[in-house]
């Protein structure tokens, strides 16, 4: 990277105060999916957020994201309260999301859009190109996503959102739909690049192992109306390592444990 | 904190071999494979060339006003050739299809984008799409004639009609059926509503309104030929009425088949245009041409 753009930045805060969101349904029965949802993550954290299928995770990282109006309550992004998408935001999405028409290089180049008017044209080139590195595209940057595994279009997916360096990431189970090994690698990938950075990360999954394995700490959300049920500080120290895909670590198993009694107990209900 | 994006680390750099390993095709497969295609791709030729001979004894057993066989067909084919009467029809077909297709192009696609972009627009507009879909068009070249006399502005406009339709259809289904994932991309990414247009809404309708344009320039093809052969008695609709009221079958049959060979000419070209400009639309199997 050029000197001139190291940029002194850092992660965004979210606070998320008595948040409720409703759907109109056809008949005039509004369905209420999220219930005095209040939620403090701070700069640079990474917050899992965890729960049963339908309980509001996607919900709810969308109206963070601006994409969703909430119903009542307050969402607040760094010192902006949200209405719009916030300023440098990432937003991973579950299956990609990448325009088929254009390759792996100008799909991570339509991340730069908002700031990239700021950048000379070889800056610009040159953020795209170390994106693409970051999260090992580079060969394939030519690509275009259909000639591309999922696991790649999910690298994909995460560079675009890099390459703004964004002071809030976004992702909506963003491995939900890989395999095991690719998971685990790209889950081991994600925390060496997110650790060089301060960007601060909302993470939503259903896979608890890779939630102690990513975060600072974890959300775990009940169903119907979705709400935060507990948050569990993951006091594991960082860099974690891996044996045969859990972690190697006693606590760590206590942590999954307790975030999945969390789940189960509440599906039992 | 400074925050800068570093060149990749070991891990990466490991996983991305891994990945590259996995690529590779299988050779041996891969001849068989085109092996098996050079098999398909010859049937069509025998599947022609036995219909050409079974033409060929029929006909020369048949009154040639009701049948003219393939070797008459192609000596009027080249009689009209040398004659000199046969490059202008074609040339003349060739433009007025140019003209009226070009001229449905440029219209469909603008207004199906907008139909497809606005809910308001398309219930508006709806009704006389379905009306014109329902209607045979052809019963208003009386109608075309009336307000545009008998010459080629009347010819582009038949054709322009009967094309029309499909494109602005196909164009608008294609941009309405946008990804929602892909709206939300270009809303974080913060793109204005020309270039969510252009960018995203557009680009993911082409697949779709290159069907309708395929669709459509079968559609003009049958519109050029029959202002030609009902409204100017010219270019290889001329050919055609004229050596059919003259009892001249195999001259008849020598224009109609130039007719198809116009149109073979520009599905051709449109099928360049497509590979060439739109090569992420390559994978996708163009079904036949
Ligand atoms: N646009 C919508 N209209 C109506 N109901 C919706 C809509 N989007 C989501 N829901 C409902 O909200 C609930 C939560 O959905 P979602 O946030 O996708 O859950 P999760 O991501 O945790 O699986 C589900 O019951 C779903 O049916
Ligand atoms: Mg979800």
């Amino acid at each position: 990277m050029t000197a001139s753009a190291v940029v002194t930045r850092q992660g965004a805060t979210v606070d998320i105060v008595g948040v409720s969101k409703s759907f109109n349904q056809r008949s005039d029965s509004a369905r209420v999916v999220l219930r005095d949802v209040n939620l403090t993550v701070r700069s640079g954290e990474f917050v899992s957020i965890v729960g049963a299928s339908g309980c509001g995770k996607t919900t709810l990282i969308r109206m963070v994201a601006g994409l969703a109006p909430y119903s009542s309550g307050m969402i607040r992004v760094g010192d902006t309260i949200v209405k719009g998408v916030p300023k440098r935001l990432g937003f991973v999405f579950q299956d990609a999301a990448l325009m088929p028409w254009r390759t792996v290089r100008a799909n991570v180049a339509m991340g730069l859009n908002e700031t990239g008017a700021l950048l000379s044209k070889a800056d610009a080139r040159t953020k795209v190109e170390e994106a693409m590195g970051l999260v090992g595209l580079s060969a394939f940057a030519d690509y275009y996503p259909g000639q591309l595994s999922g696991g790649m279009k999910q690298r994909a997916g995460l560079a675009r959102a890099l390459v703004s360096e964004p002071d809030l990431m976004l992702m909506d189970e963003p491995f939900g739909a890989l395999d095991a090994f690719t998971r685990l690698r790209l889950q081991e990938e994600l925390a060496a690049i997110v650790a060089r950075t301060t960007t601060t990360t909302m993470f939503v999954t259903h896979d608890v192992d890779e939630a102690v394995f990513l975060s600072d700490r974890i959300v775990v959300m009940s169903t119907s109306p979705g709400t935060v049920k507990d948050i569990i500080e993951v006091d594991l120290p960082r860099p974690r390592l891996r044996r045969e895909g859990l972690l190697d670590n006693r606590r760590a198993a206590e942590l999954r444990d307790q975030v999945l009694g969390l789940v189960i107990e509440d599906q039992a209900r | 904190m400074a925050r800068t994006i570093a060149p990749s680390d070991q891990l990466v750099s490991d996983a991305l071999s891994h990945s590259l390993a996995d690529q590779r095709p299988d050779r041996a497969a891969g001849a068989r494979e085109r092996r098996n295609r050079r098999l398909m791709l010859s049937l069509p030729f025998v599947s022609v060339i036995l219909f050409l001979v079974i033409w060929q004894i029929i006909g020369s057993n048949t009154d040639p006003i009701l049948l003219a066989t393939p070797i008459d067909t192609v000596k009027a084919f080249w009689d009209l050739l040398s004659s000199g009467e046969l490059a202008p029809a074609f040339a003349t077909a060739m433009g007025d299809l140019a003209a009226g297709y070009t001229l449905a192009m440029v219209v469909g696609i603008l207004s199906g984008v907008v139909i497809g972009r606005s809910p308001v627009v398309e219930r508006i507009v709806n009704p006389y799409i379905n009306f014109f879909q329902a209607t045979p068009l052809i019963a208003l070249v009386p109608l075309v004639v009336i307000w545009f006399g008998v010459g080629f502005p009347a010819r582009v406009t038949i054709t322009f009609m009967l094309a029309v339709w499909s494109i602005v259809i196909n164009t608008s289904t294609g941009v309405k059926e946008t990804p929602h994932s892909l709206l939300d991309v270009s809303r974080v990414y913060k793109l204005n509503r020309f270039s969510v247009i252009t960018k995203v809404a557009l680009p993911n309708a082409v697949p779709s309104i290159f069907a309708g344009l395929r669709i459509a320039l079968g559609k003009a093809l049958i519109g050029m030929v029959i202002a030609q052969m009902e409204i100017s008695v010219t270019g290889l609709g001329g050919i055609i009425t004229n050596y059919g009221n003259a009892f001249k079958t195999a001259y008849l049959l020598a224009g109609v088949f130039t007719a198809s060979l116009v149109g073979v000419i520009a599905a051709a070209l449109l099928e360049v245009v497509r590979r060439w400009a739109f090569p992420w639309t390559r994978d996708q199997s163009p079904g036949h041409l």
